[in-house]
């Protein structure tokens, strides 16, 4: 299994970053930091890394209604590669975390769901 | 009532569907282009971009042409968008529009860049030329708050 970020800015390259510092380096990750100055294109890059390998992908995209996810969309349209939009990096985390072997559809649905969870709102004044 | 025609090579998009949808009360947005209205997969692609509240229309460049002369008459808020020059030209002949909007353009073989998301094909040249020559508003702005930057300017026109 491949693991992809893509997203606006840096946003990849940071939670890269983020996931290192938490986990260590014990999966790797192509980051893709699209619309900068220096970026490829997303149809290139994500074309070069389904070209150069037989695995499937695990796509984690920033956000669902970006151009970021519908041109990874476009790219990988009907290959071998699941797709996460608006993640968060306790999805990330979960899955990174796991053998390749026990990573599939059922699994990725249950840690977006358990992702969600993670999402908690304090009102720091009234606590 | 066209409120905003906007050249984007990305077509809609957060930013478009975040700012310029509520900026300009826009009610219905169109994706005018030949390719995508002929695609399934890109209309579901794009369709995920469409903003809450807002209607989204994907039409051919003549089905665009003709939809857009009846909103002129309406007071409905209609946020036209496009992703090349050539269709811009075959809009902005039928229709008497009076500006036209750079979002993105990005850089393909030949082109040169002229603003940080604007790069122009000798060929985008000749249309926006063209397009001045009418006396058709060419400006760039990313987003509706930004200050325009006139294309006219940029080519010393």
């Amino acid at each position: 299994m491949i693991f992809i970020i893509a997203t606006h800015g840096s946003m990849a390259s940071g939670t890269f970053d983020t996931i290192n510092f938490i986990i260590g380096d014990r999966r790797k990750f192509f980051v893709v930091d699209c619309y900068k100055p220096e970026s490829e294109s997303i149809e290139q890059t994500i074309t070069d890394i389904v070209e150069n390998s037989d695995e499937k992908l695990l796509v984690f995209t920033d956000i669902c209604y970006g151009s970021v996810n519908r041109e990874v969309m476009t790219a990988l349209r009907g290959k071998d590669a699941y797709i996460i939009t608006d993640f968060n990096l306790s999805m990330i985390l979960e899955l990174a975390l796991m053998n390749d072997d026990d990573i599939n559809e059922d699994i990725i649905k249950e840690c977006i769901e358990n992702g969600k969870k993670q999402v908690h709102f304090f009102n720091m004044k009234e606590l | 009532m066209i409120s905003v025609i906007r050249i984007d090579d990305r077509l809609l998009h957060g930013q478009v569907a975040l700012l310029w949808t509520q900026t300009y009360s826009i009610h219905t947005v169109v994706i005018v282009n030949d390719k995508v209205v002929n695609d399934e997969f890109l209309k579901m692609t794009l369709g995920l971009a469409k903003p809450i509240g807002v209607e989204l229309k994907i039409i051919s460049v003549a089905d665009g042409i003709a939809y857009m002369r009846e909103q002129m008459e309406t007071t409905r808020r209609v946020m036209v968008i496009i992703n090349n020059l050539l269709d811009a030209k075959r809009i902005f002949d039928e229709l008497d529009l009076p500006s036209l909007n750079f979002g993105n353009l990005r850089e393909r073989a030949d082109s040169a860049r002229y603003a940080p998301a604007i790069s122009l094909t000798s060929e985008d040249i000749e249309i926006c030329k063209y397009l001045l020559d009418k006396g058709v508003e060419l400006e760039i702005r990313r987003t509706p708050d930004e200050s325009k930057t006139l294309i006219k300017k940029l080519l010393n026109k």
